[in-house]
């Protein structure tokens, strides 16, 4: 980045962290109103099909910053996944849905660019209608619509969304140990699509990918602020007549913090910058080992700032454990590490296998 | 630039050098191909890859230093022998030593006329560096130096030694230091191959009695030795990381060849893990290599690199053991990685340990120091 991009990504976190003050832990429709009609759900809007994927690479300390604050609802969802397809398909209709406040949801296939199994899609005069099953569908206690991805009577993908309400709707609701994110169960039976977004591979592709490194950038984000707060802790807090973070058990640990934070973020950003070149062709093999390190990294560094913080890092009020939570359902339920970790794995075969 | 050197790698590097290391051949052949590689190289012009033109070398930077770390890794070229001088002695000459020095050391070294040991460690000091006590004591025309050196690389075939020395009697610590070169071939100077753990013998104690040092060979004052060590280790954890850490990528694609399919069912959790892993310690070096071409400092992120690299290039190779199974250690084709995989203890030793990296990093965050 010029010394100029930098500047403008600074002043950028600052804003976004000033929008942040206040957001509530669990989700609110009034706070989601406000945050739609701030404009901040656009950031990654850019020019054209490429715009995202370089806006994404443009605005880091923005994209952190939705790691520190860590507001509810489906917030990356929408900042890095819809926004960007809607940009990329040139789906404009729901943007201003989306900024009066409407709140859309996706299943976890479709954000991964791939099908839910058990929905189909029948067209019924000039309608689709949906009918199946999904499984954990995030945000879909809270949401207006979801998107999912049906497969038709001729086995192509239908990227569509439903309300979560209605003739034919019935949703099971619950919630997850993260008080950001709930989480439900979705059953359809011949619901008509309010919307369908006619999506080429490439472009479904691309947005997984740019929402994928949003989820390492919250990661990356929440990794710096433990970082930041436990430093802060260990210079204070005395015991044996000296702070505790003279001590060496001490030092190492907040070091392996500052450590696995520092190299998430080098790998999460030459991740960005190569889909940033290359946009419509992500690199599949940085971005699903970003998935990996930075999912990890958070758990890890979460993990360790509980530690280091003692008995004050078990209890409710100090605030560590949101953090923790937050990480463990992101890396599980939203960008699933197990499932980067293997397809990095069956990645890393297939290029023994060309060269063979 | 990349096209040209790519051109002379497969010209001028023999088939049998390639990814030739320590895990497969003996300690004088390892010696002699990286000796004639650095020959080799310097011949072809492509020697020296950050060292500044003035001096002699290439002067890359951002971009292209990159594509040449790349392209010498690609071709699995060794290091060439003087890599730990080029790295670090030059440099420090070039920033503090004299004309005279620069015109009449660096030349011999990148053409490997002659050959260079670093001379810091002593048995009672290690990571403690500053409680040296090798003396150097003045003497008519320079200085006679008497003391011990310990884990000097390459010391059984080096003719020139760089050397961290007291140059004041009544000094303590930091102060009273100064770096110096020194001839090997003198009767003061012994040396004694030491055989490491993985059954190779490049380290060496060194015993120095009144082993002779000529006044031009004093670099900068006496005095000056703490601040230019300082400078000299900074070089060294820059220059060592940019090859090992995008070999180690390499490494990685070799690892998923020797595993195989079967291989890597039985350890795919954490290989996956271990691939992130190593794919995040060439993004830290990557990005330390653009602030340095960008004129900044890594500061903390150069501890954060080397400790990164070397617990993730331990990682890879516990778990292909792992991976490959009882085979591993039996096998020829494996003894190569077993090898290697003993030598890696000392990736968290060497440069550095990886406690100290941390001690480095916490003092970087401002935590207190211990009393």
């Amino acid at each position: 980045m010029t010394a100029i991009e930098q500047a403008d990504d600074r002043a950028l976190g600052e804003a976004l962290a000033q929008a942040l003050t206040d957001a509530p832990d669990t989700f609110d429709r009034a706070s989601w109103r406000r945050l739609a009609e701030s404009g901040w759900l656009h950031m990654l809007a850019g020019e054209g099909a490429e715009g995202p994927a370089r806006e994404l690479a443009r605005q880091r300390t923005p994209m952190e910053q939705w790691g520190v604050a860590l507001p509810a609802g489906p917030v990356l969802l929408n900042v890095a996944w819809l926004l960007p397809l809607v940009q990329i398909t040139a789906a404009d209709g729901i943007v201003d849905e989306v900024s009066s406040g409407r709140v859309y949801t996706a299943s976890r296939h479709t954000s991964g660019a791939t099908a839910d199994p058990d929905l189909q899609a029948e067209v019924d005069g000039g309608t689709w209608r949906l009918s199946g099953s999904v499984r954990l569908v995030p945000w879909l206690p809270d949401a207006d619509e979801t998107f999912v991805t049906a497969t038709t009577s001729d086995g192509r993908p239908l990227l569509a969304a439903v309300p979560t309400s209605g003739p034919g709707v019935r949703i099971q609701p619950s919630s997850t140990i993260d008080p950001g994110i709930s989480v439900g169960d979705l059953e359809l039976d011949q619901v008509p699509a309010s919307v369908v977004i006619d999506a080429d591979p490439a472009a479904l592709e691309t947005a997984a990918a740019i929402y994928s490194l949003a989820l390492d950038a919250q990661a990356v984000g929440a990794s710096g602020e433990l970082l930041d707060q436990t430093v802060r802790y260990v210079s204070d807090r005395r015991q044996f007549g000296q702070p505790i973070g003279s001590f060496q058990a001490i030092k190492h640990r907040v070091a392996d913090m500052l450590t696995a934070t520092e190299s998430a973020r080098a790998m999460l950003w030459l991740a960005a910058d190569q889909l940033a070149q290359q946009p419509l062709d992500p690199p599949w093999e940085e971005i699903d080992a970003s998935r990996v390190f930075a999912g990890d990294a958070a758990r890890k560094v979460a993990m360790e700032a509980i530690q280091c913080f003692g008995g004050m890092g078990f209890t409710w009020e100090q605030g560590l454990h949101l953090y923790y939570r937050r990480t463990l359902v992101a890396g599980s339920l939203l960008g699933d590490v197990e499932a980067a970790g293997r397809r990095l794995v069956r990645y890393g075969l297939s290029t023994t296998k060309e060269r063979a | 630039m990349r096209e040209p050197l790519r051109q002379f790698l497969a010209d001028n590097l023999p088939a049998e050098w390639r990814d030739a290391n320590s895990g497969s051949l003996d300690d004088e052949s390892i010696v002699h191909i990286r000796r004639e590689w650095g020959r080799i190289l310097h011949r072809g012009g492509w020697s020296a890859p950050t060292l500044a033109t003035s001096v002699g070398g290439l002067g890359l930077t951002g971009p292209d230093l990159v594509a040449y770390l790349e392209e010498v890794v690609a071709s699995g070229a060794p290091e060439v022998l003087n890599a730990n001088a080029i790295g670090i002695l030059a440099p420090v000459l070039a920033a503090f030593g004299s004309p005279e020095q620069c015109d009449r050391i660096i030349g011999p070294m990148l053409a490997h006329d002659l050959l260079w040991c670093q001379g810091f460690s002593e048995p009672d000091a290690g990571s403690d560096l500053a409680r040296i006590r090798t003396r150097a004591v003045p003497v008519s025309g320079g200085w006679a130096v008497s003391g011990q050196k310990v884990w000097t690389s390459n010391a059984l075939y080096a003719d020139r030694c760089y050397v961290l020395v007291r140059t004041e009697a009544a000094s303590d610590a930091h102060n009273g230091l100064g770096l110096m070169m020194l001839d090997m071939h003198q009767s003061g100077v012994e040396v004694r191959p030491l055989r490491n753990m993985a059954g190779t013998h490049e380290f060496c104690e060194v015993f120095l009695d009144q082993a002779f040092v000529d006044a031009d060979d004093l670099i900068g004052e006496p005095g000056d030795g703490w601040r230019l060590t300082m400078f000299a280790l900074e070089q060294e954890r820059a220059s060592m990381l940019g090859q090992r850490a995008l070999r180690m990528a390499r490494e990685l694609n070799g690892a998923y060849e020797l595993l195989g399919t079967a291989g890597v069912a039985r350890v795919e959790r954490e290989l996956g893990r271990v691939h992130a892993a190593v794919r995040a310690s060439e993004a830290a070096v990557r990005r330390n290599l653009d602030l340095i071409s960008a004129g900044a400092s890594p500061g903390v992120l150069t501890p954060v690199a080397k400790l990164q690299w070397s617990t993730a290039h331990q990682n890879l190779y516990d778990l292909v053991a792992d991976g490959v199974g009882p085979d591993f250690f039996a096998d020829e084709r494996s003894r190569g990685w077993a090898m290697l995989m003993l030598f890696s203890r000392s990736e968290t030793i060497y440069g550095g340990t990886s406690e100290i990296q941390r001690n480095l990093i916490a003092r970087s965050l401002g935590l207190p120091s211990s009393r």
